[in-house]
C-alpha cells in the first residue's frame, strides 16, 4: 500500500472527525457527561477520536496517534462512568482537539517528518490527559477465558472495545471473517446470546484454519472496534494436558497485519453506523474536469443546432433536439454533484463562534439553520472566511457584555444566528446578532470626517452604513481586539462576495441588533446572463443584475448636469455605453437597446447595440491583464468558438 | 553548455524563447479583444477550452506587428500561468550557450530582454518568457 495515495483521504476523514470532535465538546460544555445528552456527546467524541486514532496508526502519524489515544483513554473511562467531566476536562479536551488538528495537518503535509512544531505540546497535552488514569491502571481486569469445548483447530478469544454499539453485530462481523479464514468449529456464547443484551463484547470461537495466528489476529481485528485477539494453540499433544494451553500471541487491535487490510479496516469501522454507503469522495478536480467536458459538450451543441436548423431535415432536427435535451440533463447532473450542503463549512463555525465568546468574555447562545441549503462547492469554500470575519464581528462589536445586555433589559446571553435560505437561483446566508446595532452616530462622524457624505447630514442610511464601514482602513472600535476592529474585515467581505457575483446587504436596529445578508449565486460555474452586442463584439451580462431591458428611444433620453440619464416611469436613472466601457466609438443611440441593471438601490441603464438573447453561460477565468478593464473577470465560449467577456455589472454601478 | 530556444519569427524580427517553457504551439484564430489592455495584447484565444492571453511578441518589442494569415500562438507556461504570443512563423530549435547572447545597444534596455545573439546570417532576440507573463499577466 503506498499510504501517499491515502494522505488526502485521511486528511478530509480526519478533517470532518475533528468538527464532530469540536461540536461534541461544545455540546458538553452545557450539560455534565453523565446525563443522556452528555451521554450522547462523551460517545460520539469516543467514535470520533478512536476513528483518527485508527486511521493514523495505520498512516503511521505518531503525534496524531499519540494525542488521540490518551484523548481516548481518558474518554473510555468517563463512558466506564469511571470519571465525569468537569470544565477543567472539557477545556484540556479543547487544547488536545487544536493540538490534534495541527498533528493532523502537520502530520498529512508532503513532508510528514520534515517538522512539527507543536511536538512539545503533543508530549505535555499527552501528559496532561494521563495524568487522570494512574486509577484506572489497577482496574484493568484480566480477561476471564471462556470455556470452549474441545476439537480440531486454535482457540481464539476476542474482546470488543468497550461500549461497542451493537457488540453482537460486531462480533458477529469477527465470525464471519474467521469462516472466510476456515472452518469455525464452534462460538461461545452461541449467536443468539450475542445479540441479546448481556453480551459484553467477550466471546470465543474455535477455528480450524491452515494459516499462521498473525494471520487470524489482523484478519479478525480487522472486523473494527476489536480491542484484542488472543489464539491459544490448545489441542491435546503427547504428554501435555489440555490445561497446558498457553497463550500464543496477544497482540492489540491493530496487529501486525497487511498494511492494506489494516487501513481498510480503520477506514471501514463506520460500517455498522451507516448500514449502506450511499456516498463516495471525489476528488474535486474530477468534477472539475467533467464540468469543463459539459460545457465544452454545450458549445458543440448550440453549433449543431446551428447547423441542423440551416438544414431543414425534420430528421436531423429531432435528434439534434433529442442530443440537446441529453446534454442539458448531463450539465445539470455533473452540476448537481458539484453542489455540498452548506454544514460542510457552517458545522466549523460552533468552535470559532465559542472561543470568541470566551476571549471577549461574552455569553452567545449560537444557532444554525438551514444546514441542508446546498452550495456549489467552490463557493461554498470562498464565502468560508468573508462568514467567519462576520462571525466575529458580530460577537466582537454587535454583542454586548452580559451586564451590558441586562442593564438594557435584555437576556446576558446574546442570540447569533447563522442562516442559510434559498430564493429562487440565489442562496442567501444571513448573520444576524440581537446585539447593540452599529453605531450610526460614530459611523456618520466618521464618514464626516472623510468626507464622504456632506457635513449637515444628519442620519445615515442601513446601505449607506455598509459603505462607508466597507471603506478599507475604516474602523470604529475603540480598541483594536485580537478579533476585529481593524478595519479590514467588511472591505474584505464585500469585495470576496463582490467576485463571486454575490451582494451584501446590511439592516441595523439600534440596541436591537444587525444582520448581514450576503445573496449568492448557488453555482459559480453555469449562469443566465443576456448577450448584447456593440460593434462586432458580443458581451455577456448576468441576469443577476439584469431587471429588465428595453428597445431605446430617442426621447427618453436627457442630459442632466453634464450627464445622460434615461426616464423610465418617472424615475431617473444614469446611463453607462458599453461602447464607451469597451472603448469602442460611440454612435447614434436610435435603435439601440438599453439594459437596466441594479444593484441593491444603485441602478442604471447600460446602452448596447444589439441584444442576442438570453442564455445559460459556462463561465471561464483567465489570468488578468494588467492594464485591462477591471469589470472583465471572466468570459463564455460562443457556439462559433470565440470567447464573449462577461460584464460585471457590480463593479461598474 | 547549450539551451535549446525556440526560434520564431514576427514582424520580421527573430526571437529566440527557452523551449523548457514552451508547452505547445497552435494555429491563430480570431482573438477576443480585452478592452483597456496594452496594444500589444491581442486578446483571448479559446485553447480547447480554456482562454489563453495572447501577446503580439513583435508588436510587444516595437517591431511591427505580426501580419501572416497562417500565425501561429506559441504557448509559454511559468509559474502555473500561460501566455500565448503570435508570431508568423516558427522556425526550428536551435542550441545557444548564455554567452552567445549579448545586451548591447540601449536597444534592449527592457528586462524582458535578454540579449542579441547570431541565428545564421541574422540576428535574434532572445526573449525571457517569464518576465514577459510577469509584465502582461496582474
Amino acid at each position: 500500500m503506498d499510504p501517499a495515495r491515502y494522505r488526502e483521504l485521511f486528511l478530509t476523514e480526519a478533517r470532518d472527525h475533528l468538527i464532530v470532535i469540536n461540536q461534541a465538546l461544545i455540546a458538553l460544555e452545557h450539560v455534565p457527561s453523565n446525563g443522556g445528552a452528555g451521554r450522547e456527546s462523551v460517545d460520539e467524541l469516543f467514535r470520533a477520536v478512536h476513528t483518527v486514532k485508527g486511521m493514523s496508526g495505520v498512516m503511521g502519524y505518531d503525534a496524531v496517534g499519540a494525542l488521540s489515544h490518551a484523548m481516548e483513554t481518558l474518554l473510555a473511562r468517563v463512558r466506564a462512568g469511571e470519571e465525569a467531566l468537569d470544565g477543567e476536562q472539557v477545556s484540556l479536551l479543547f487544547d488536545a482537539a487544536d493540538a490534534l488538528e495541527h498533528a493532523v495537518e502537520a502530520s498529512a503535509s508532503a513532508h510528514p517528518q520534515s517538522a512539527n512544531p507543536s511536538a512539545l505540546d503533543v508530549a505535555s497535552l499527552v501528559d496532561r490527559l494521563q495524568g487522570r488514569r494512574e486509577v484506572a491502571r489497577d482496574r484493568e481486569r484480566a480477561s476471564p477465558m471462556l470455556l470452549l469445548p474441545p476439537g480440531e483447530g486454535v482457540a481464539v478469544h476476542v474482546h470488543l472495545e468497550p461500549g461497542t454499539l451493537l457488540p453482537g453485530a460486531r462480533a458477529q462481523l469477527v465470525v464471519a471473517r474467521a469462516r472466510s479464514l476456515g472452518t469455525v468449529v464452534a462460538v461461545v456464547p452461541d449467536e443468539a446470546a450475542m445479540l441479546g443484551d448481556g453480551f459484553d463484547g467477550t466471546f470465543a470461537l474455535r477455528l480450524a484454519a491452515a494459516c499462521d495466528e498473525a494471520r487470524i489476529i489482523s484478519a479478525l481485528s480487522a472486523a473494527g472496534y476489536v480491542r484484542e485477539v488472543r489464539v491459544v494453540d490448545d489441542a491435546p499433544r503427547e504428554g501435555q494436558a489440555s490445561e497446558n494451553a498457553r497463550p500464543r500471541g496477544e497482540v492489540a487491535a491493530v496487529g501486525d497485519g497487511d498494511a492494506g487490510e489494516r487501513f481498510e479496516a480503520a477506514w471501514g469501522s463506520d460500517a455498522l453506523k451507516a448500514p449502506l454507503q450511499r456516498y463516495v469522495r471525489i476528488d474535486l478536480r474530477r468534477l472539475d474536469h467533467l464540468m469543463t467536458l459539459a460545457g465544452e459538450l454545450m458549445i458543440v451543441r448550440g453549433r449543431l443546432a446551428q447547423r441542423a436548423a440551416r438544414h431543414g431535415d425534420p430528421v436531423l432536427e429531432d435528434a439534434v433536439g433529442e442530443a440537446s435535451r441529453l446534454i442539458s440533463e448531463l450539465q445539470e447532473g455533473v452540476l448537481g454533484g458539484r453542489m455540498v450542503p452548506v454544514w460542510q463549512v457552517f458545522d466549523r463555525f460552533p468552535r470559532v463562534v465559542r472561543d470568541a465568546a470566551r476571549s471577549l468574555g461574552k455569553e452567545v447562545e449560537f444557532v444554525v439553520e438551514g444546514r441542508e441549503i446546498e452550495l456549489d462547492r467552490a463557493l461554498l469554500e470562498q464565502v468560508a472566511d468573508p462568514l467567519v470575519h462576520l462571525l466575529r464581528n458580530a460577537v466582537d462589536h454587535g454583542i454586548e457584555s452580559p451586564e451590558v445586555r441586562v442593564a438594557a433589559g435584555k437576556r446576558p446571553a446574546g442570540r447569533l444566528t447563522l442562516s442559510a435560505t434559498r430564493e429562487r437561483s440565489a442562496v442567501v446566508i444571513r448573520v444576524q446578532d440581537d446585539g447593540r446595532g452599529v453605531n450610526r452616530a460614530k459611523v456618520l462622524a466618521k464618514a464626516r470626517a472623510l468626507g464622504m457624505v456632506d457635513a449637515e447630514r444628519e442620519r445615515l442610511e442601513d446601505d449607506e452604513l455598509l459603505r462607508v464601514i466597507s471603506r478599507a482602513g475604516f474602523s470604529t472600535a475603540d480598541r483594536v481586539t485580537e478579533l476585529s476592529g481593524r478595519g479590514v474585515g467588511i472591505d474584505a467581505v464585500l469585495s470576496r462576495v463582490r467576485a463571486l457575483g454575490g451582494l451584501v446587504d446590511l439592516r441595523s436596529t439600534d440596541g436591537a441588533g444587525t444582520s448581514f445578508s450576503l445573496r449568492l449565486p448557488v453555482t459559480l460555474a453555469v449562469i443566465p446572463a443576456l448577450l448584447a452586442r456593440v460593434g462586432d463584439e458580443s458581451y455577456a451580462v448576468p441576469l443577476t443584475h439584469v431587471t429588465e431591458s428595453l428597445q431605446l428611444a430617442r426621447g427618453c433620453v436627457r442630459t442632466v448636469r453634464g450627464r445622460e440619464v434615461i426616464v423610465i416611469r418617472e424615475e431617473v436613472l444614469p446611463l453607462l455605453h458599453l461602447r464607451d466601457i469597451v472603448g469602442l466609438p460611440a454612435r447614434d443611440v436610435a435603435s439601440s437597446h438599453v439594459v437596466m441593471l441594479s444593484l441593491a438601490d444603485r441602478r442604471a441603464g447600460l446602452v448596447v447595440d444589439q441584444l442576442l438573447g438570453q442564455e445559460e453561460i459556462v463561465v471561464k477565468p483567465f489570468d488578468a491583464v494588467r492594464g485591462a478593464a477591471s469589470c472583465f473577470n471572466g468570459a463564455t465560449i460562443m457556439s462559433d468558438g470565440s470567447a464573449a467577456l462577461i460584464l460585471e455589472a457590480s463593479s461598474l454601478l | 553548455m547549450t539551451r535549446p530556444y525556440l526560434i520564431v519569427e514576427g514582424g520580421g524580427t527573430l526571437f529566440a524563447l527557452a523551449q523548457e517553457v514552451v508547452r505547445e504551439i497552435v494555429p491563430a484564430r480570431s482573438f477576443t479583444r480585452l478592452p483597456g489592455a496594452p496594444p500589444a495584447v491581442r486578446g483571448l484565444l479559446n485553447v480547447r477550452g480554456t482562454l489563453l492571453t495572447v501577446l503580439d511578441l513583435s508588436q510587444r518589442f516595437g517591431r511591427g506587428s505580426a501580419t501572416a494569415t497562417d500565425a501561429s500562438v506559441v504557448i509559454g507556461v511559468t509559474n502555473g500561468r500561460s501566455l500565448g504570443l503570435l508570431v508568423d512563423d516558427v522556425h526550428e530549435v536551435h542550441g545557444f550557450a548564455d554567452g552567445d547572447f549579448v545586451s548591447t545597444s540601449t536597444d534592449v534596455a527592457d528586462s524582458a530582454v535578454m540579449g542579441l545573439g547570431h541565428f545564421g546570417d541574422r540576428i535574434v532576440l532572445a526573449v525571457d518568457l517569464q518576465e514577459l507573463a510577469r509584465q502582461t499577466l496582474a
